[in-house]
């Protein structure tokens, strides 16, 4: 039991980092971004591409695809969401659903559909009082509440934070306040990309690369950033741990296959009882 | 054309959504200096005169221009830039983010280069003018009154030093302690050598402080006068006080030609 | 040849009947549905697990049909209150649930390896010679109803309601409609129109497996749609006639690029009908045939009041 609270944490810690972003395009741009499965694949290919084709250590790997998947999504923005952003919020979504599609078979197509892993060393897991944690967890742990803490300043304490949120707050407000909306969205998709990218990297530590792996946590993710009331980044924090511990404890009683299943049924849960996520009220609208 | 002193300046203005225009043909002059009150009755089309002033709505026909420079092309943060300061009615903080937060956010995006210092007494400034928000600087805006609101809008549009300001009712829903309060606050921004463009309902207590009245009905200019004789004016205290509304809106249609030379 | 295009003019109705029943829940009630692919999963399994214990073709139909159209209405219930977002979130996430259950559960769905030999209704009847043609004509016959149908509820008060709902629910419920029905009817109607459609896919192939209804089948239908003018029905036949020449002539494109392999060449054509998808949405956001309507430019002025 200890053990699956310990793995729940770690898997909330790599949901937190897509939901983080999710939640921040969503409270800036105003729709969900249904890409982020396929932008998370992405990431983790980058990553394998950089590791096995170019040679570099997964230290190296891993901040060049964030970077590499940064300019990818202002790119994405500027031809794809900047070019029908007249269009109402429901166009967006399956826009992005066709970014998705896209961004997911140029990887089939150059990559095909087999199973491949990142060139790392293999080290022994930690033990402690018989709980285990193995080096990617490790290193899961360490990179996300990193990049969180680093969120946390870049929303709080800097100036491009404060046009983030508050475009968020209300967009006509922030423009006659000076703040360049085209500007800020494209440094918010670059965010988004740094963090999808490094939630790739990590899962494919973890694991494997193959073109589903995103896929495999768009429900989860989903379903982190809506516990946290859709837009509110710290919000999806915790709504990630939640789905994380919900998610590993449950794979005591029901397979693991099934753990896509266990976040739909808690979101479908939290959407009945708490539509606004469990910190909605916190956010002010009127 | 003579060369024009006046801080700012509406040319042949045609504005609206869709396909309407709900402002036709408004020309007007804010003279450098001088508060100047957009009167007229609801449905006139004075809050989309702000928005087009601002740069929310973008005129379909028509030139805009401060002090002289042609601000039309401008989107709103470049006409911020350009030292135009705007106070919406609603809508007016960012109710999410701490007052305090509400304040810099006015300052760092249109003084880019200024050093802390200067926004430290930017900041100092603004308290004194408005001190019961000194105390709350750490709470989130969507926690103040609606006067409260209106006065912390009021300094996040003052805070970055603005040559003009363009308030849109800014007496409106506060109890008439806040109304004195807030004209007192204009005249004494005024005074200090701010240009103010604003539109008010409540005239009897807009005249005390303004200069000029700049009167709109049914989305067109119908005249301009001194603040002192407004009020006494017999056309405009029929449109306001007789309710004559369809007849007076039809003669604006005719009188629009002569309300640009008046203006 | 003649049998190539009989298989295409059958896949276009299928396109056309699931292009339906999106126009029913996105174009008319403005109700996004992004797990399309569950819904088709469900009729199709349902019709092919009945059909298999025996029952008969018309019946296991009919009980795709009820049952696709429950699970929607269920489904939508979760999020009836909520902006459309939430329930793009909610039906896709649906939809991969139902794939998990699909390919978890063998005893019920043959997991990974599929249904196979679904028996086919009235073959016995028909004979193998004719079938194919049978099917087809079948498919159209069910495609002229559907329409019918629908074309019926549009034009009704229900109708009208639901695209009251669909430009803004807070003033059609101060009308007195009942927002929160009309909107899991509308859903649950999609619903049947797509259990309908993956009932007749289990009997064309005779044989399903999960790889069948992933998220493509989604973009297929969002393509059909958006081509086609978001609630046209008419224009869906213009749609489902675009995407399938699409899908079937890039199909021929490993012939003109001979160093493509196979895989590549599928995902080359994924990745082009996303992209299509995606400029269609750019440039003719309004499809190639509009759905009609009286259109006063923008009859509401939001903001003449002061």
């Amino acid at each position: 039991m200890m053990q699956a609270l310990l793995n729940g944490l770690v898997s909330g810690l790599l949901i937190a980092l897509p939901a983080i972003a999710l939640s921040l395009t969503y409270g800036i741009l105003n729709f969900a971004n249904f890409s982020i499965g396929a932008m998370i694949t992405t990431g983790a290919y980058l990553a394998y591409i950089a590791n096995t084709s170019f040679g570099a250590p997964i230290v190296l790997a891993a901040p060049i695809a964030a970077i590499v998947l940064a300019l990818i999504a202002i790119a994405i923005q500027r031809g794809v969401y900047r070019q029908i952003r007249n269009a109402d919020h429901v166009t967006l979504l399956v826009a992005s659903m066709g970014v998705a599609f896209v961004l997911e078979n140029v990887l089939r197509f150059f990559y095909g559909a087999d199973v491949r892993t990142l060139d790392v060393p293999v080290a022994r897991p930690l033990i402690w009082h018989g709980l285990r944690l193995n080096h990617e967890q490790l290193q899961i742990a360490v990179a996300s509440l990193s990049a969180m803490a680093a969120i946390a300043f870049l929303l709080k304490r800097t100036r491009l934070g404060r046009a983030m949120r508050a475009i968020s707050d209300d967009p006509d407000l922030a423009e006659v306040r000076g703040i360049e909306r085209a500007r800020t969205v494209d440094w918010t998709w670059a965010i988004s990309g740094v963090l999808t990218a490094l939630a790739g990297v990590m899962i494919a530590l973890d694991g494997i690369v193959d073109p589903l792996i995103g896929m495999n946590y768009l429900v989860s993710v989903f379903a982190a950033a809506v516990i946290g009331g859709l837009g509110n980044p710290f919000g999806a924090v915790v709504g990630a741990l939640i789905i994380g511990l919900v998610e590993e404890t449950s794979a005591l009683a029901v397979s693991t296959t099934y753990r896509q299943g266990i976040s739909f049924v808690v979101l479908v849960l939290v959407l009945l009882m708490r539509p606004q996520g469990l910190f909605g009220a916190v956010r002010i609208r009127r | 054309m003579t060369v024009s002193a006046a801080a700012l300046e509406v040319r042949d203005v045609y504005a609206g959504y869709g396909a309407s225009d709900i402002i036709a043909s408004v020309t007007l002059q804010a003279a450098q200096g001088r508060i100047t009150t957009i009167a007229g009755p609801n449905g006139a089309g004075k809050s989309t005169l702000m928005k087009t002033l601002v740069g929310l709505l973008r005129p379909r026909l028509g030139q805009i221009l401060i002090g002289g420079r042609d601000i039309t092309p401008l989107s709103p943060p470049q006409r911020a830039l350009a030292g135009l300061g705007y106070v919406p009615q609603e809508r007016n903080v960012f109710k999410n983010l701490t007052i305090g937060e509400n304040l810099r956010i006015g300052f760092e995006f249109i003084r880019r280069k200024s050093p802390e210092k200067e926004f430290n007494a930017a900041r100092d400034r603004v308290l004194d003018l408005f001190p019961d928000l000194t105390a709350r600087l750490g709470e989130l805006a969507g926690t103040l009154s609606g006067g409260q609101r209106q006065m912390l809008a009021m300094g996040c549009a003052l805070i970055p030093g603005p040559t003009t300001l363009l308030l849109d009712e800014p007496s409106a829903g506060l109890s008439p302690r806040y109304v004195t309060t807030m004209l007192d606050a204009v005249a004494a921004v005024n005074r200090a050598g701010v240009t103010v463009i604003m539109i008010e309902q409540n005239l009897i207590e807009a005249m005390r402080v303004s200069h000029d009245v700049v009167l709109l009905v049914a989305g067109g200019i119908r005249g301009k006068w001194g603040a002192d004789v407004f009020l006494s004016d017999p056309e405009v205290r029929s449109l306001f006080l007789g309710g004559a509304k369809a007849k007076s809106e039809n003669s604006g249609q005719e009188r629009r030609s002569d309300d640009a030379s008046a203006a | 040849m003649t049998g190539y295009l009989v298989a295409i003019l059958t896949f276009v109705s299928l396109a056309v009947l699931i292009g339906f029943a999106l126009n029913v829940q996105w174009g008319q009630a403005g109700m996004i549905n992004f797990g399309l692919a569950g819904f088709y999963g469900v009729g199709a399994y349902t019709a092919a697990i009945l059909s298999k214990q025996g029952v008969d073709g018309f019946t296991a139909t009919v009980a795709a049909i009820a049952l696709t159209a429950a699970i929607s209405a269920v489904v939508s219930l979760a999020t009836i209150r909520l902006r459309e977002d939430y329930l793009a979130i909610t039906t896709l996430a649906f939809s991969e649930s139902v794939r998990l259950v699909l390919m978890n559960e063998t005893w019920l769905t043959g997991g990974t390896n599929g249904i196979r030999d679904i028996p086919r209704p009235l073959v016995g009847l028909i004979g193998g010679q004719y079938y194919e043609a049978f099917f087809l004509a079948l498919c159209l016959a069910l495609v002229a109803i559907v329409y019918a149908v629908l074309d019926r509820i549009i034009r009704s008060p229900f109708g009208r309601a639901m695209r009251a709902v669909r430009e803004d629910d807070v003033v059609a419920a101060t009308l007195g409609k009942n927002v929160l029905a009309l909107r899991v009817k509308a859903f649950a109607i999609g619903g049947a129109v797509i259990g309908l459609a993956g009932a007749l896919h289990a009997y064309y192939f005779s044989y399903i497996d999960p790889g069948e209804f992933a998220g493509f089948i989604t973009v297929y239908a969002f393509m059909t749609v958006i081509v086609g003018g978001k609630g046209s029905n008419r224009g869906l036949l213009v749609g489902a006639c675009t995407v399938m020449v699409l899908l079937e002539g890039t199909r021929f494109l490993k012939d003109f690029v001979p160093f493509l392999s196979a895989q590549q060449a599928a995902s080359l054509r994924l990745a082009l009908i996303g992209a299509g998808l995606i400029l269609i949405l750019i440039y003719r956001p309004d499809g190639l045939a509009r759905e009609y309507r009286l259109s006063v430019q923008n009859p509401s002025r939001p903001d003449a009041n002061s």
